[in-house]
């Protein structure tokens, strides 16, 4: 894969970059220097890739572990409210999501968002497939509960 | 109805904070130009300017006695004066997790930046130490020479992995931005080195952590066991010297004000303060990436590297018209008589846009 292609198809990822930061940090400055760290580290890493067909998932597993060492850093917070929804948001989406505990949150994410098999996520997330399936299972369950009265979500 | 389409409306579009910062990053990146931090997108407060340096094979190849210090960590192509061995502290200042013992090896102060070096020692010698969260992340985490990732390296010796990290406290006072690097010692020590532009005080805090790593396949991180270490720093004074100027660089829309140079035996560190007078101009190289800056050029108008420090460039938080560019030159005995400044769309390819250059008479 030549640079060109490879910055390319980085490009065209970007709302799947930013859905996963947006689900694993706060802040909007973190973010971004999760994303920047995640491209970095992809691009000295590139010659690693074996092949091309997993550069997406390659690249999601990277920017996951960006997002969690910088959650790392952070002092502990207790958020007692959840961020208003940036422009264009589905509020009730946005808040049920957010409102779940994170280990939950994110195979979420990756499952009815952004496409993922469960098997493509329990290798992102170095962890079985059934400890995907039941956490999908958990985060289905609450945010039905969540959202069950709002009758325009259905399941 | 929830389904693929509109649940993908959950967290809206990206933001053009973001978009930014992926295409910047990506200019950057294919001009493979020195990182040099812009005011947007990023945040001042951390850089984890990692050090991939963790080395299977320097594991394997035990015994590496050595122990690393700062200088082991700099850029390759970095110069220091003799002098700055001078400003190395080696402050008593250890702590115990129960699992892991953090000791600080190494403290280096130049008045602008400090470089601290902390040894992370498993009590279980047979505990390898990954300085990354976990180990689902074969392809591009930690592969050691002959390709072998890390965690199945562990597991066919039998060892244990234990998850440690070190960082600076970025709420402590007087801290602009700071970074992180690491490797690993032959008899199994994790060696990080912590960095940042400090603008002074009597000590920096640094948080540090570490928790086990399940040898099942889950391959899940515990619960941290984490605490903080005091290092107390010793302050110094540096001669500085200060040159004003009006200076237009029309090319950039900004007139440089001041140029401020101060000597240490690590660096010459610059900063340089500029107005921005034509707002069009300028504007025009944030959209395109990471914004305008300035580099200091040799006689024969190549940039001027080498020096082991960071910097970075934008505007003043807080200002529209008012930015600094700072960062650092090879270090110096003398301050040198004139410098020569050239402009540049930072993130481009150096050699493709000509800017204009000012010499600056420093007597």
């Amino acid at each position: 894969m030549t640079d060109d292609t490879f910055a390319e198809r980085i490009v065209a990822m970007t709302p799947t970059l930013y859905r996963v930061c947006y689900s694993e940090l706060r802040e909007a400055s973190d973010r971004e220097d999760a994303v920047q760290e995640a491209l970095t580290r992809a691009w000295q890493k590139r010659a690693s890739l074996r092949d091309e067909r997993f550069m997406q998932t390659w690249l999601v597993r990277i920017l996951i572990n960006e997002c969690r060492n910088i959650q790392r850093r952070r002092p502990a917070q207790t958020l007692d409210e959840l961020p208003a929804p940036p422009p264009g948001a589905d509020v009730g989406l946005h808040d049920s999501l957010l409102s779940l505990p994170d280990k939950l949150r994110l195979p979420m994410v990756l499952h009815y968002i952004e496409g993922y098999k469960v098997e493509e996520i329990a290798k992102m997330l170095g962890v079985p497939q059934g400890t995907v399936k039941s956490r999908l299972y958990a985060a289905r369950r609450e945010m039905r509960e969540k959202l069950s009265e709002e009758a325009e979500y259905t399941w | 109805m929830v389904d693929f389409e509109n649940m993908k409306d959950a967290f809206g579009s990206p933001d053009a904070g973001f978009e930014l910062a992926v295409k910047g990053t990506l200019t950057h990146l294919r001009t493979d130009r020195r990182v040099r931090r812009s005011h947007v997108p990023l945040r001042a407060a951390l850089i984890a300017a990692i050090v991939f340096a963790v080395g299977i094979s320097a594991l394997a190849a035990a015994p590496v006695l050595a122990k690393l210090g700062i200088f082991d960590f700099l850029r390759p192509d970095a110069v220091v004066l003799p002098e700055a061995e001078e400003l190395i502290e080696t402050p008593e200042v250890t702590q115990s997790s129960g699992v892991a013992v953090y000791d600080v090896r190494e403290v280096l102060y130049d008045g602008e930046t400090v470089k601290i070096v902390v040894a992370v020692t498993p009590v279980d010698k047979n505990t390898l130490l990954i300085g990354q969260e976990s180990l689902d992340d074969p392809i591009a985490n930690l592969y050691g020479d002959d390709g072998t990732p890390i965690g199945e390296y562990a597991a066919a010796r039998g060892m244990t992995t234990m998850s440690c990290y070190v960082s600076i406290n970025h709420e402590s006072a007087g801290i602009d931005y700071s970074s992180v690097g690491y490797k690993l010692e032959g008899d199994g020590t994790l060696v990080y080195i912590l960095s940042a532009k400090w603008s002074g005080g009597e000590e920096i805090v640094l948080n540090y952590g570490s928790a086990p790593i399940s040898a099942n396949r889950d391959l899940e991180v515990g619960d941290f066991t984490r605490g903080t270490l005091i290092v107390p720093i010793v302050g110094t004074e540096n001669p500085t010297r200060v040159v004003e100027a009006a200076t237009v660089f029309a090319d950039l829309g900004v007139r440089v004000d001041k140029i401020t140079l101060t000597s240490t035996p690590m660096a010459m560190y610059y900063r340089i303060d500029y107005t921005i007078i034509d707002a069009e101009v300028f504007d025009a190289f944030e959209v395109t990436g990471m914004g305008a800056s300035f580099s200091f050029v040799d006689e024969d108008g190549e940039s001027i590297q080498g020096a082991p420090v960071d910097g970075r460039s934008g505007r003043i938080d807080g200002s529209d018209t008012l930015g600094e560019c700072t960062g650092g030159l090879p270090p110096s005995a003398d301050f040198p008589e004139r410098v020569t400044l050239r402009g540049y769309e930072a993130g481009s390819d150096w050699g493709s846009k000509s800017y204009e250059a000012h010499t600056f008479e420093l007597r």
